[in-house]
């Protein structure tokens, strides 16, 4: 007992430090600190106007994980701090949960319907794409396995909780998570650009998001830069983008076990031999009921009218931009570019190629099928 | 008694995480939450 409350007490510092970067970008009005935040700052200046403003959409989510991101590789960060950024996960997770007051179940079933037939189609598209481009260059079947996890349905956890069921080795693991971390990097900034310059609706570029990026905090992310929102307008993308990416999460366990099926009949092992680690509930992602448990709160009505918001809808807002801007600062903190310069190779070539012609097909999908609002 | 560091498995993938396991992960985001929200519903009552 005294072991967990000192290793938490250990993530304090970490904690604290993505907090003031959060309030250093984002602002501190909302906390009675009178400053305006750095994303404020720079658009009130006469000389923001400039190409880099309009080109870079230089919000407090950007500019969150930009700080992280230059901190982490300019500076090494000591341990002792590394233990608090590393809990980041969790601020994005309640924040998700959190999300769901942005919902009524009339939402969820309308964004739901599409998404669920659109991720379907892409997550099995993309496992196939994978596996079948691991095949052509000669791949380990363990390590395109969890490179195909990770491509096709939600990065870095999808990696990981394949890896086990698979017998992936950990240098598979890492390749992997290096690929989709490097191609994530590229995406914050290259999404949001595109986005603009293809003046997408904020919901359309939600769907293209949710669908195209690899990693849950990305989506995120993305969203969050295209269209950041406020607490009586909530950000149109977020909503739609979310809905794509937790259907997307809850496929994960599907696919773990249709990856271990595979790749336990490449290696001839016997079926019990798959059921060791696959069972579906242990990685089905329980934090996706909680956003649920809110949907289902805010649709009774128990946090009040949803329009225009209620106070406690409005405070709830406040509290998910700022577990958000918390997590993804954390999210920065954690890409490291020695670690990133670990791609390479096979799973490098592979992995971004599958990425890449899913990103472009759902684009082309969002511009010909998916109409500006919902 | 010479004290032996057990060397991690190759197939042992490791991730730095305060959590043992990513359901307990889960479980703590639900509990923050839930707390949170009630929070929320006594300040505005």
């Amino acid at each position: 007992m005294s072991n967990k409350a000192s290793e938490l007490i250990k993530t304090i510092p970490g904690i604290l430090l993505m907090f003031t970067i959060a309030i250093f970008t984002m602002g501190g009005e909302d906390l009675g600190i009178p400053w305006p935040g750095l994303e404020a700052y720079i658009k009130s200046t006469s000389h923001s106007n400039s190409m880099i403003i309009r080109v870079l959409p230089l919000n407090y989510i950007f500019l969150c994980i930009l700080f992280g991101i230059l901190i982490a590789n300019l500076i090494k960060l000591p341990n002792w701090l590394m233990q608090g950024v590393t809990t980041s996960r969790i601020f994005i997770k309640v924040g998700v949960i959190l999300l769901g007051s942005l919902y009524s179940f009339g939402d969820v079933v309308k964004l739901g319907g599409t998404a669920i037939f659109l991720i379907l189609s892409f997550v099995v598209m993309t496992l196939i794409l994978t596996m079948w481009l691991g095949k052509k260059a000669n791949m380990d079947p363990a390590s395109t396995a969890v490179l195909a996890a990770g491509t096709s349905v939600c990065g870095v956890s999808a990696i990981v909780a394949t890896a086990p069921a698979v017998r992936a080795k950990t240098t598979d693991v890492v390749f992997s998570i290096a690929t989709i971390l490097s191609y994530g990097v590229v995406s914050i900034i290259l999404f949001p650009v595109i986005g603009k310059m293809l003046n997408l609706s904020a919901h359309q570029f939600g769907v293209w998001a949710g669908t195209g990026i690899l990693s849950s905090g990305q989506v995120l992310a993305v969203c969050l830069i295209f269209d950041p929102g406020t607490a009586t307008h909530a950000s149109v993308s977020l909503k739609t983008g979310e809905i794509y990416n937790l259907a997307r999460v809850i496929f994960l366990p599907f696919v773990v076990l249709a990856l271990a099926v595979l790749s336990s009949r490449s290696a001839n092992l016997l079926d019990e031999h798959i059921t060791i680690h696959t069972g579906l509930w242990s990685k089905f992602p329980i934090f996706v009921l909680g956003f649920l448990i809110m949907v289902f709160i805010t649709s009774v009505g128990l946090l009040g009218p949803v329009s225009p918001p209620s106070p406690e809808l409005i405070t709830i807002r406040k509290l998910y931009s700022w577990f958000f801007a918390i997590g993804l600062t954390g999210l920065g903190m954690q890409i490291s570019f020695s670690e990133l310069r670990k791609a390479g190779g096979k799973p490098l070539i592979v992995g971004s190629v599958a990425a890449v012609f899913k990103a472009l097909l759902a684009l082309i999908v969002v511009l010909l099928l998916i109409s500006e609002n919902p | 008694m010479q004290n032996r560091v057990r060397k991690p498995k190759e197939k042992e993938p490791r991730v730095f995480s305060l959590f043992a396991t990513e359901r307990m992960e889960d479980y703590t985001a639900l509990s923050i939450a839930f707390l949170i929200l009630i929070i929320v519903l006594m300040m505005h009552q």
